[in-house]
């Protein structure tokens, strides 16, 4: 493809589709925020949350499989339910999942809450890909219906997800972005730093981590209703580490890790090198090299989180010092 | 099992003047401790937060049963450890070790290095829980506990090794400490944020005149982790004030502070006691400090209780200068 190919095909649209995106993956990054950033729970499962998110948005939202289709789609239930419901239920039940993983997991020593993490959301992915009866395993599932699709005609359809989706993550960041700032977040951020301190003042630390983990769960159990509503098809392998996982620490860190509005501006930036270099190599770079460059393109991702880890630990904007806005000033 | 009936002599414990223990130690350091007036300071202070300590003991009785609230046998005993045991693998940290801290009393932890006073402490405050024998505070059996309601029981700990909490202000540090805030509830800065505003200027006045107390107001915004070794030290004592504790334990608190700065450290932890009724029980290794401020005095060794009295007798102990000076041999 040439650039004025791209340019005629609607490169306002590709920009609405790289902001949709960009902003599904601000509400990843906003939910291991506040895991990481604010209570520094090492949560290398983020995907495991997606997918959650996203097979029960789908599962609630779409009809039973009828005609024809229904022999080539199994899938364990469609309450075709409209589409606030399924973000609902989305956020709710990535929040049980948490609790049932916190319970075992929180009280070991981060390395292993690490480890654990990374583990599970493999299972959780594994899961949806060998149980057929559950989502269909590996073929996934297709014609996850779009909220408020007939208003506006096909073309401009994008438009309107658009707003949706910037609306969810506006009210998603002002909620928790009160919520952490106050004698709450200050716990957290208290664990974060010792929890031995934390423990010896009377706060009680697992009850803590365990709200920490379900909150961030459900924020991301949100983004992956988002994904799949955009989406319209999804299968297990959307939730691979790489992309479910790796490029929302690479944001979180890149954008500042502890800062709401860092944390969006990092899954920004992030998705704009991202897409940007995606643009670049169709357009520049012959097509005998072009199946090599996903490959530069990961080396340059892991470059950028290197040099920021060396040279910004605190990423772009870093936290703020203090953590209470309720406080006098 | 080599404690030895004879060191029982140095249990000041049965008699219970005041005027033994002022007199005892006015030759050493001239100030006064006056127990009376102390004594009715714990009683209003227990008073004022009588609502908060009472919903904390309720909470505690459904949680750990009637059956263990012991009965003690003189209100005067603030805490009594009883035969208590640790190990680590193969190493007896702390062996049958029994002592009782007094109520009013600033008292000394002493020992040579590895003698069991921090695991002592540990296991006191609930992070470590022993293998045997039983912690009784304020009546109420708190061994085996975990630390955060240790801490609702009255009893509040500082560190050896300063664990200030680095990437937070010194306020906040303070900020975080005082029990029953509203709005460490997820979600109550929406909720009820009037509530929360308002007990956050209760905790930042509180906050502030600690810091004026241990004179680390100037550096109230500063990043914990900046601070000198020395005033970490002073931040520890500061998190501790924040609570209205009945005893704090105080692990070396005059360990990397300057000589200065040790003075006034010594006079506040005695204000402490004076002034606002509260316990002290204090692991150090500067003798100076030991006997100027400390009285009765625990000597640990080995993971027992070696000797007990006041500093002049422990100072005049034989066995205590072996197991300093003779390493742990006695």
């Amino acid at each position: 493809m040439t650039v004025e190919a791209i340019l005629s095909s609607g490169l306002l649209n590709y920009l609405v589709g790289f902001l949709i995106v960009a902003s599904i993956y601000a509400l990843f990054t906003l939910g291991l925020n506040v895991h990481f950033g604010d209570t520094g729970l090492i949560n290398f499962g983020v995907a495991g949350f997606f997918a959650i998110g996203a097979y029960t948005a789908a599962l609630v939202t779409k009809p039973l499989p009828t005609g024809e289709l229904a022999r080539y789609t199994q899938q364990a239930f469609g309450l075709d339910q409209p589409f606030l419901v399924g973000i609902i239920a989305a956020a709710l039940v990535s929040g049980i999942i948490a609790v049932l993983i916190g319970i075992p997991t929180l009280r070991l020593r981060e390395d292993y809450l690490a480890i654990a993490t990374i583990g599970i959301a493999e299972s959780i992915r594994l899961v949806f890909n060998n149980e057929q009866w559950l989502a269909n395993g590996s073929k996934g599932l297709v014609g996850i219906p779009r909220p408020l699709y007939d208003l506006v005609p096909t073309a401009y359809y994008n438009y309107v997800y658009l707003g949706i989706v910037i609306i969810v993550l506006a009210v998603v960041a002002v909620l928790l972005e009160r919520m952490i700032r106050s004698p709450w977040g200050r716990v957290l951020r208290a664990i974060r730093e010792d929890e031995v301190v934390a423990a010896a003042y009377g706060k009680n630390v697992f009850a803590f981590k365990l709200q920490a983990l379900v909150l961030g769960a459900m924020v991301m159990g949100i983004g992956g209703a988002l994904y799949a509503h955009n989406a319209g098809t999804i299968s297990p392998s959307v939730f691979e580490p790489v992309f479910g996982t790796f490029i929302v620490w690479v944001m979180l860190i890149l954008g500042g890790s502890g800062n709401t509005k860092g944390v969006i501006l990092g899954a920004f930036v992030f998705w704009a090198i991202w897409a940007g270099t995606q643009f670049a190599t169709d357009a520049f770079v012959p097509p005998a090299l072009n199946s090599r460059a996903p490959h530069f393109r990961f080396l340059l991702m892991e470059t950028l989180l290197v040099l920021m880890l060396l040279f910004r630990p605190k990423g772009i904007l870093g936290e703020e010092r203090f953590v209470s806005t309720l406080r006098p000033r | 099992m080599r404690r030895t009936d004879g060191l029982l002599a140095f249990f000041p414990e049965e008699s219970d003047e005041p005027a033994t223990l002022s007199g005892s130690c006015a030759n050493i350091h001239t100030r006064e401790r006056p127990l009376a007036s102390a004594a009715c300071t714990i009683i209003e202070v227990t008073s004022r937060h009588r609502g908060e300590w009472e919903r904390v003991s309720n909470l505690s009785d459904l949680n750990m049963g009637t059956s263990r609230t012991v009965a003690t046998d003189t209100q005067h005993v603030l805490l009594q450890v009883e035969n208590v045991a640790k190990s680590f693998g193969g190493l007896q940290a702390v062996q049958n070790c029994s002592m009782q801290v007094r109520s009013g009393t600033i008292t000394g932890l002493i020992g040579p290095n590895g003698a069991g006073k921090t695991t002592l402490f540990n296991l006191i405050s609930g992070f470590y829980a022993p293998d045997a024998g039983s912690i009784v505070f304020q009546g109420k059996r708190i061994d085996g506990l975990p630390p955060h309601r240790i801490f609702h029981h009255g009893l509040c700990r500082t560190f050896q090794v300063p664990k200030e909490l680095k990437q937070m202000t010194v306020l906040e540090n303070l900020m975080l400490v005082p029990a029953g805030q509203a709005g460490e509830r997820m979600g109550t800065a929406w909720l009820i944020p009037w509530r929360v505003r308002r007990q956050e200027q209760e905790a930042y006045d509180k906050a502030l005149d600690v810091l004026e107390f241990v004179s680390l107001a100037h550096l109230r915004d500063e990043y914990a982790a900046n601070l000198s070794t020395g005033q970490k030290k002073l931040l520890e004592l500061a998190r501790a004030m924040m609570t209205d504790p009945r005893l704090i334990m105080l692990d070396e608190p005059g360990a990397g502070v300057n000589p200065t700065l040790l003075d006034s450290l010594m006079r506040q932890i005695e204000r402490l006691v004076a002034e606002r009724g509260i316990t002290v029980l204090l692991i150090e290794h500067n003798m100076a400090v030991v006997m100027g401020l400390c009285d009765p005095v625990i000597v640990m060794s080995n993971g027992e209780k070696l000797a007990e009295g006041t500093p002049a007798e422990i100072q005049r102990n034989e066995q205590v200068l072996a197991a300093y000076l003779g390493g742990q041999n006695r």
